[in-house]
């Protein structure tokens, strides 16, 4: 099957955040409306970053530049990379991986572990209070399987976001660099093309990445190597123990604690 | 007449009695982590009662014997003096002689040994150094909305080790505790009946200890054949 991916072109992007809303239209997720229920960050961006209700965020960066402010912003959510640690150490399978490329989350079997939220290196899945479980971007899988785009896609009214075969996605992507760079900006650069074993969100970094907010050279954390391994460890260990427990009984058969002799000799006395 | 020494407190065996159905409950509710096979054959419903049990449980777990600190400070320094007693040439020769004695014990003959075994002054030390780890790092991830994936994670990987642990533990802990294995039998009274040993029984088990109490007499008590 062929590998899908959305490619983000922060050079296109107007920060408008209609795929903020979007999403939370399509997925039924609430927003907080209220004056100043969210927490001010100190420049456009609202919120300060995913939250359980949450899966998807752009985020700002601000210069001052010759002339005004220069923007960097940045698309963030889940970039369902091809070797996702999250679904490595989900106990639940209510995190799997399709051919197509998503990583995909069945909140039906998620238990709220929050093993996903403690390995992902970009810390995307949050815990959704509200109903127990982890929240995270699912590429809008229901509406790929029949054909149509992710709803933050579609809404994109600068077009920075598009989505197609993975293979197209990234010649476009460098495509578009080489533009950037020609026309003065050489920090531009490809994100998600190598980065965990290869990326499903890729996104063209105007400004270089960590201007617009995305790690360099990600890995999973150490924390993950440790689940992959208690668990087998633990496994093996209980049943080694309870083996050679299970020899010891065998080769004590028919023996007897000397009590009888002691408390003969105290009877006596 | 039958010489009994009283060993453990109706306290101490009331905490132990209470921590052990917690540790059981938490270690089955804690499956659905375990082993993935278990939420998706019992559905939601499993998962929701494991959650739900897992946290009541997780609650006794941390809270009696935190109760049981407060009720009697002096009981758990005792514990400790016990956990963190100078090593003499028995305890060494205790620990020696054990790999032998658990295949052996009708040619192995084990030295006396104070008021805790020296093996089980290690496990026990294991045990509770986990549990209190367990114990903290499963207030963290209940705390999980509140906390930054780092510190989860941390808390995660200490619980997964914790659990480790303990769950090996618990095996050897049960086998000799419930008196499963030849010479340990009838030693499950001292938890879960009335936390006598018979003289015999603490000679054979704690020797130097039962000698101590013995001459002390303060914990002995004597029961007439009628």
């Amino acid at each position: 099957m062929t590998e899908n991916a959305i490619l983000y072109d922060s050079s296109k992007c107007s920060a408008c955040k209609g795929c903020q809303v979007q999403c939370k239209q399509w997925n039924n997720l609430p927003s907080s409306l209220g004056k100043d229920t969210n927490e001010f960050t100190g420049s456009y961006q609202s919120m300060a970053d995913l939250n359980g209700d949450t899966r998807l965020l752009i985020g700002f960066d601000e210069k001052a530049a010759d002339g005004g402010i220069e923007w960097a912003f940045g698309r963030r959510s889940c970039f369902h990379c091809t070797d996702p640690t999250c679904v490595s150490v989900c106990p639940s399978g209510a995190l799997s991986k399709l051919d197509d490329g998503t990583v995909r989350l069945d909140s039906s079997k998620c238990i709220g572990c929050k093993y996903c939220t403690a390995v992902c290196p970009f810390e995307v899945p949050k815990y959704r209070a509200s109903s127990g479980v982890s929240n995270k971007c699912t590429l809008c899988d229901d509406r790929t399987t029949a054909g149509r785009e992710p709803a933050c896609v579609q809404t994109c009214p600068a077009a920075a976001l598009s989505y197609g075969p993975r293979e197209d996605v990234i010649a476009a992507g460098k495509v578009r660099v080489e533009e950037l760079k020609t026309a003065g900006f050489d920090k531009a650069e490809l994100y998600g093309e190598t980065e965990m074993g290869g990326m499903h969100v890729l996104a063209v970094a105007k400004f270089g990445l960590e201007a617009h907010g995305y790690k360099r050279n990600p890995k999973a954390p150490t924390a993950a190597m440790i689940f992959d391994l208690m668990r087998p460890l633990t496994a093996l260990g209980v049943a080694g123990i309870a083996a050679v427990l299970s020899v010891s009984f065998l080769a004590s058969r028919g023996y007897e604690r000397p009590d009888a002799a002691v408390d003969a000799t105290k009877e006596e006395n | 007449m039958t010489r009994y020494i009283q060993r453990h407190s109706r306290l101490k065996r009331w905490v132990h009695g209470i921590n052990t159905v917690s540790c059981f409950a938490l270690i089955l509710t804690g499956l659905v982590l375990f082993i993935p096979g278990v939420p998706q054959a019992f559905g939601e419903a499993s998962v929701a009662f494991s959650r739900l049990g897992h946290r009541v449980f997780g609650v006794a777990f941390v809270v009696i014997p935190l109760v049981a600190l407060v009720v009697a400070p002096k009981g758990f320094v005792h514990i400790l003096q016990n956990l963190f007693a100078k090593w003499d040439a028995d305890d060494r020769k205790f620990m020696a002689l054990f790999p032998k004695y658990l295949f052996a014990p009708q040619t192995t003959h084990m030295p006396p040994q104070r008021a805790v075994k020296s093996g089980q002054r290690l496990s026990d030390g294991a045990l509770i150094a986990a549990g209190i780890l367990i114990g903290i790092s499963g207030v963290v991830l209940w705390a999980g909305a509140y906390v930054s994936p780092a510190v989860l994670g941390i808390a995660l990987a200490v619980h997964d080790v914790c659990f480790g642990i303990i769950a090996a533990i618990m095996v050897v802990h049960v086998y000799l505790g419930a008196g499963v294995w030849q010479p340990y039998r009838g030693l499950v009274r001292l938890m879960f009946g009335n936390g006598r040993v018979t003289e015999a029984e603490a000679r054979y088990h704690w020797g130097h200890w039962a000698e101590e109490e013995l001459a002390r007499g303060t914990n002995v008590i004597t029961e007439y054949a009628e």
